[in-house]
């Protein structure tokens, strides 16, 4: 079990089990205790701050709702974690989705160093490209590159084949990709005006 | 390029992965008011279980003060005497047995007035006697009549001789009338045979007592069949010794369906849907129970019954979107996901969806029908010609039809579908049942019922699924019962 950074190991333990006795303090502080990490989850799923915040509400709700299944076997976060991502699937699927036909242009795609491109394009805006992404390609990268799941596996959980999951992937690759490329050239278009 | 785009990769990872974000406060108060909901919910659930079982005592305690009711207003103004009657029902039924210091000292007047006769029989004495004495024999045949038959009255009522203050005040006060009344139909008959009396007078010195009995029993028999007269001690009615009939029940009724849902186990099939949808989105439009069963009784107040029952459930579903995927032959159909399980609905003639494409669906129906093998156990209370039944047993539903209807919207178009085959339906599943089964008897064979009852299911009808489903049904049938 990983200790938060406000919660220690055994506290933990005893928050986890006054929430399954339903102690409405405990379940504030566990929200509180994990909120904002599992809220960035969220938002990687989701297109906006609202939809984010709904899948939080969601996915508390489910934690709370059955905590006492938590085996104290493996890590505490791991687990709200995923609830937190079947939950964002849940949303997806509920939605009618259309087929994307999108033509890359890979022209344009250059790499830099990504200690470099963080430093100069901040965490807050490569999180604006994820949540750009068609709702399937972002499903797909997420999946992939957060949750570390194989493209059998996304198959098996969205519902679609192992070639479309491949084909996703590569797709949203280019196109953060060229989201960077158009970031930075953005950027150093402002500094030569300057 | 392959290494640009595997950076691109790590640098999200690192860059986002540990991103936190503090949401705004309205996320905590819902979540506070959800919990307020969810308590209340949770609790109905906790005593799902309990709910049934209270449902079952009910039944059970509401026929027992039924029973309760009817048999005390029946028998309260009969006074029941107790003394010298345990252990005796079987050695006067013989009428055989004489106590060899016994006293007789039966003094048995007969007064017949014209048609109403009037039978009293005084009893003094400390032993028993199943021996009788006739002691107004020479005084008429009227009243030679009259002791013949005490004697059998005694006989047929199980009830020795004794001399303690016993007997007829067991008997209620109609069906001593109808005995008076037999007794004098037989005297007149006599008389009529033999003015004089005399013939009854040879008879009655001449033939033994038991003989006398034997000459009336038949007679007798019919009209005090034992269901007829009180017990000789406290014992209910119910609990005769008579064994009752084999007996077919024909039934049919329509039925409320109380299913339940539960989470699945598949983790994986989570997408097919969750509990909550399901309940919102689907209502039960009709459900039927009708079948055939077999009755047989192993003691007199037990029986077991068995036979072949078809319940057949209809359900709707709100409108909702449906996705294109892979089935298990590889075909890319629209997903259909529902309660009892999902269904593969094929697109219309000539189009053939991608895999993730959406459509509508409306109108759409499960129709789901099964056999069942019910093996039940109840306690036979019979009262007058009512018999009254709890009973409880076990079912084994094996599925006959797994239907679904639906009206699919693509592309602008509509076409209607149906499906037989519902995957994730389990072949067959058990349930439950409660009953409590009340029979009117029009004659000795044929009687007509009603039956309120539960069935619930104990395992669920699906597998492989994102719910579990339970069904439940609560439901009264109506039907005939043939006794043979």
């Amino acid at each position: 079990m990983s200790a938060n950074q406000t919660v220690s190991s055994i506290e933990l333990q005893h928050l986890i089990q006054e929430c399954i006795k339903g102690d409405r303090q405990s379940q504030n502080r566990l929200y509180n205790c994990f909120a904002p990490k599992m809220f960035g989850v969220c938002l990687r799923y989701c297109r906006n701050r609202e939809e984010a915040e709904e899948i939080l509400q969601e996915g508390f709700m489910k934690v709370f709702e059955f905590i006492h299944q938590f085996k104290f076997q493996g890590s505490f976060e791991g687990w709200i974690r995923k609830i937190m991502v079947n939950c964002a699937l849940q949303k997806y699927r509920s939605k009618p989705q259309l087929r994307i036909v999108s033509e890359i242009d890979n022209s344009n795609l250059e790499y830099q160093g990504s200690d470099d491109i963080v430093s100069r394009l901040g965490t807050k805006e490569l999180m604006e490209m994820v949540q750009q992404l068609p709702p399937g390609y972002r499903m797909v990268f997420n999946l992939y590159v957060f949750e570390g799941m194989k493209h059998r596996e996304i198959a098996k959980y969205l519902g679609i084949s192992e070639g479309t999951s491949k084909s996703n992937l590569s797709d949203a690759r280019q196109l953060l990709q060229k989201a960077i490329s158009n970031s930075l050239l953005i950027d150093h278009e402002k500094i030569n005006c300057l | 390029m392959s290494e640009n785009l595997h950076n691109i990769d790590k640098l999200f990872k690192n860059a986002i992965e540990d991103h936190a974000e503090l949401p705004s406060a309205d996320v905590w108060s819902n979540i506070d008011k959800g919990l307020d909901k969810n308590k209340v919910v949770s609790i109905q659930r906790k005593y799902y279980v309990l709910k049934r079982v209270a449902f079952g005592v009910f039944i059970f305690g509401f026929v027992a003060s039924v029973f309760a009711v009817y048999y005390n207003g029946r028998y309260k103004n009969t006074p029941l005497v107790t003394a010298n009657r345990a252990g005796n029902r079987e050695t006067t039924v013989k009428t055989k047995e004489k106590t060899s210091e016994g006293t007789q000292n039966t003094n048995i007047d007969k007064r017949n007035e014209g048609k109403e006769s009037q039978a009293s029989t005084k009893l003094n004495g400390t032993t028993n006697t199943n021996d009788v004495n006739i002691a107004s024999s020479n005084s008429s045949s009227n009243s030679s009549d009259a002791a013949l038959s005490s004697a059998n009255y005694n006989k047929i009522n199980n009830q020795p001789s004794t001399s303690s203050p016993v007997i007829v005040a067991a008997v209620s006060e109609k069906r001593e009338i109808a005995y008076k009344n037999k007794i004098a139909t037989a005297s007149n008959k006599l008389t009529d045979n033999d003015p004089s009396g005399k013939l009854s007078q040879r008879l009655i010195e001449g033939i033994s007592a038991d003989r006398l009995v034997n000459l009336f029993q038949p007679a007798f028999t019919k009209s005090f069949d034992r269901s007829d007269i009180a017990p000789a001690s406290a014992t209910p009615i119910s609990k005769l010794k008579k064994l009752p009939h084999v007996a077919i029940t024909v039934f049919a009724g329509p039925q409320k369906n109380i299913t339940h849902l539960k989470d699945g186990d598949d983790q994986q099939a989570l997408r097919r849907g969750s509990r909550d949808e399901f309940r919102h989105s689907e209502q039960s439009m009709s459900s039927v129970r009708t079948g055939l069963l077999f009755e047989y009784p192993f003691t007199s107040n037990w029986s077991i019954a068995s036979g072949i029952v078809y319940s057949s459930s209809v359900t709707s579903i709100a409108p909702k979107i449906v996705f294109a995927r892979q089935d298990d032959r590889g075909n890319i159909k629209y997903e259909f996901n529902c309660s009892a399980g999902y269904a593969y609905i094929p697109a219309k003639s000539g189009s053939t969806p991608l895999i993730g494409d959406s459509a509508k669906v409306y109108n759409s129906k499960t129709h789901i029908s099964f056999i069942s093998i019910p093996v039940s156990a109840g306690y036979n209370l019979s009262a007058g010609k009512f018999i009254l039944k709890p009973s409880a047993g076990l079912l084994l539903n094996i599925l006959t039809t797994g239907n679904v209807q639906s009206e699919i919207s693509s592309n602008s178009m509509n076409h209607v579908n149906s499906t037989n085959s519902i995957s994730g339906l389990k072949s067959n599943y058990i349930s439950g049942e409660v009953n409590f089964t009340a029979v009117y008897q029009l004659n000795n064979k044929i009687g007509v019922m009603i039956a309120p009852g539960t069935q619930f299911a104990l395992t669920s009808i699906n597998k492989n699924t994102s719910v579990k489903t339970y069904p439940g049904y609560v439901g009264v049938t109506g039907g005939v019962r043939v006794a043979f």
